[in-house]
């Protein structure tokens, strides 16, 4: 949610310099966020019975999803920063 | 705990394979325990770069090429952070399916060096400013 928000807020700032790179982040972040709720959910499952069933936990997807999302924000940061110069 | 990848067919099939193909299942309290790690890294990165960002965009008394200097610095340090996290979370893991010691910390030092850095600029700017 916190790296939802974050890219949103970029999302909002990017939009008054372009709208299309306001618009592109926005877009991007929101998939990659409804991706992350699908698979937390999914994990959390997998994760409470494989404990149960003293099975192997789940696997790397959602760290991946969420590195991701650190890293839209980034770049998308770098280029907010260097189009508004 | 040891599972083999024999004995749970389904294993084999989890991603990223160059993590989970190898050794046999650690303690899951060690699995979670890299997990947070992983997750407190996140936050960091996540912590840097919205001070990146706002200092960029709310912060008009400082010198406009320091102030995108030092956005940009912070930003580049957060997405490493977050790169790099991502990375020590697969290495750690794989290090503890195969019982070997954990990898030496990379993040740290370019997590310090970045906010030092930060940290003597504002404080360089605030003094020549006075």
């Amino acid at each position: 949610m916190s790296c939802f928000g974050c890219a949103l807020l970029l999302a909002r700032l990017a939009a008054n310099t372009s709208w299309i790179i306001g618009a592109v982040i926005a877009l991007a972040a929101l998939a990659l966020a409804l991706a992350a709720v699908r698979v937390s959910a999914r994990r959390y499952r997998q994760a409470a019975s494989a404990l149960s069933a003293d099975e192997p936990l789940p696997d790397g997807t959602l760290p991946a999803i969420i590195v991701a999302l650190v890293l839209l924000i980034g770049g998308a940061a770098v280029v907010f920063i260097l189009v508004e110069l | 705990m040891k599972l083999t990848e024999r004995n749970h067919p389904g294993a084999g099939r989890r991603w990223p394979r160059s993590v989970f193909d190898v050794g046999t299942e650690p303690d899951p309290r060690f699995t979670f325990a890299n997990e947070r790690t992983f997750l407190a890294w996140i936050r960091t990165a996540l912590a840097l770069l919205a001070a990146g960002i706002s200092l960029d965009t709310f912060v008009t008394k400082f010198p406009e090429a320091l102030r995108t200097a030092v956005s940009i610095l912070l930003v580049l340090t957060g997405a490493a952070c977050g790169g790099l996290a991502y990375r020590r979370w697969m290495a750690s893991e794989r290090a503890l399916r195969l019982n070997k010691p954990l990898p030496a910390p990379v993040i740290a030092p370019v997590l310090g060096y970045g906010v030092v850095l930060v940290g003597v600029t504002f404080a360089v700017v605030l003094l020549v400013r006075r």
